[in-house]
């Protein structure tokens, strides 16, 4: 084994454990984003720059173990939100440095699960009509309770209602097979 | 380590903005996580799902004449069955390897002010789809589904059973097989 080799070794270690780092946690920081900040643009900024600051200080050392991670994310998440934006020199120092976690087909904050589409289909096909109109607005038109209870002429809490019971509905039927496979 | 539970239904209230204590759950979420939790990731899989069908035509099962053919102007690859109103059974050659499935089915539609959709593996029930939008003037209704989905139904017998629902009960308006379909491999 060559001198560098351990340390290569530990390197591509810890470059794994960083990459699972970020994987687990986007979806929390993306979340996060996404109730403060209006523009897809905007929020794709914050979660990156989140996860380098994550990256940064598992690689300092700041973060010892998992235990400390959620904490310290959330910390970062409401700092940096109080705070306002790292400047552009900050954050292009950030990636300079940990870019290579966010090159294109390995990007850590995407596609950590996807559900087959024709499960999905099948599942929403099941739904009624006002409750996959209910999510429609709420997913792809991003409406708020508000107006999703006057767009469809229903009571507010009656809209609260049916997202939730309708979310876990489609939770846990797109784990079973297709509503046809028990009829072949 | 925190008790409030971290579930897709209790993500999206946090999303929507109803849950009642956001910072004790952002606590949860984050500390939930960061131990390997899947829950927020499910979340945006059904999220980014269900913007995937609307975008592909097929979250609504039934759909206009104008979204069929903005659905076949799309770029996916289409596949078509056509019922027209005095036959027994949809027909058509149908690639296997389409992307959608389009179903025209030609409807008695004058004096129905709703429309349920039933589908049968032989006489067993599977599914209704209910209260579907159509257009009366058309005398007819579009139906859209991943091609994937509608290879599922082989063998099972497929019917399609429309019905009008109205005060006095249910009337059916007609009920249809595809056995006159004839399936072209790519």
């Amino acid at each position: 084994m060559g001198p560098f080799d351990s340390e290569e070794v530990a390197l591509a270690a810890r470059r794994i454990d960083e990459r699972e780092a970020c994987a687990r946690l986007a979806p929390a920081v993306r979340l996060y984003a996404m109730r403060r900040l209006r523009r897809a643009g905007d929020v794709d900024d914050f979660v990156q720059e989140v996860l380098l600051a994550v990256v940064e200080a598992i690689r300092d050392g700041r973060i010892g173990d998992a235990e400390g991670l959620g904490p310290y994310t959330i910390g970062i998440c409401r700092n940096m939100f109080r705070d306002g934006a790292r400047t552009r020199a900050r954050r292009d120092a950030l990636l300079h440095r940990f870019g290579f976690l966010f090159e294109s087909g390995t990007d850590p904050t995407t596609g950590v699960v996807s559900f087959e589409r024709v499960r999905l289909d099948d599942c929403v096909s099941r739904l009624t009509t006002n409750a996959r109109d209910v999510i429609k607005r709420a997913f792809v038109h991003d409406e708020s309770n508000e107006e999703i209870a006057a767009g469809l002429g229903l009571a507010e809490g009656n809209v609260r209602v049916i997202r939730h019971r309708t979310l876990k509905f489609l939770r846990e039927c797109v784990e079973h097979p297709v509503s046809w496979e028990a009829h072949r | 380590m925190s008790r409030v539970p971290v579930t897709v239904e209790a993500i999206d209230a946090y999303a929507s903005g109803t849950i009642e204590d956001p910072d004790a759950f952002e606590d949860a979420l984050f500390d939930a996580a960061a131990r390997g939790d899947t829950q927020a990731a499910e979340y945006f899989a059904l999220r980014d799902g269900v913007r995937e069908l609307v975008r592909r035509g097929t979250y609504d099962v039934v759909v206009t004449s104008a979204e069929a053919v903005a659905i076949e102007r799309s770029g996916l690859r289409t596949t078509r069955i056509d019922a027209p109103l005095h036959a027994d059974s949809g027909g058509g050659e149908v690639d296997t390897s389409a992307d959608i499935l389009l179903i025209r089915v030609e409807l008695p539609l004058d004096d129905v002010s709703r429309l349920d959709v039933e589908m049968l593996a032989g006489t067993t029930l599977v599914k209704t789809i209910d209260d579907v939008r159509f257009d009366p003037r058309e005398g007819a209704i579009y139906m859209a589904c991943e091609g994937q989905l509608a290879l599922a139904t082989r063998g099972t017998g497929l019917r399609h059973r429309f019905v009008s629902i109205e005060s006095a009960g249910r009337r059916v308006l007609r009920e249809i097989g595809f056995d006159d379909v004839v399936e072209r491999e790519p």
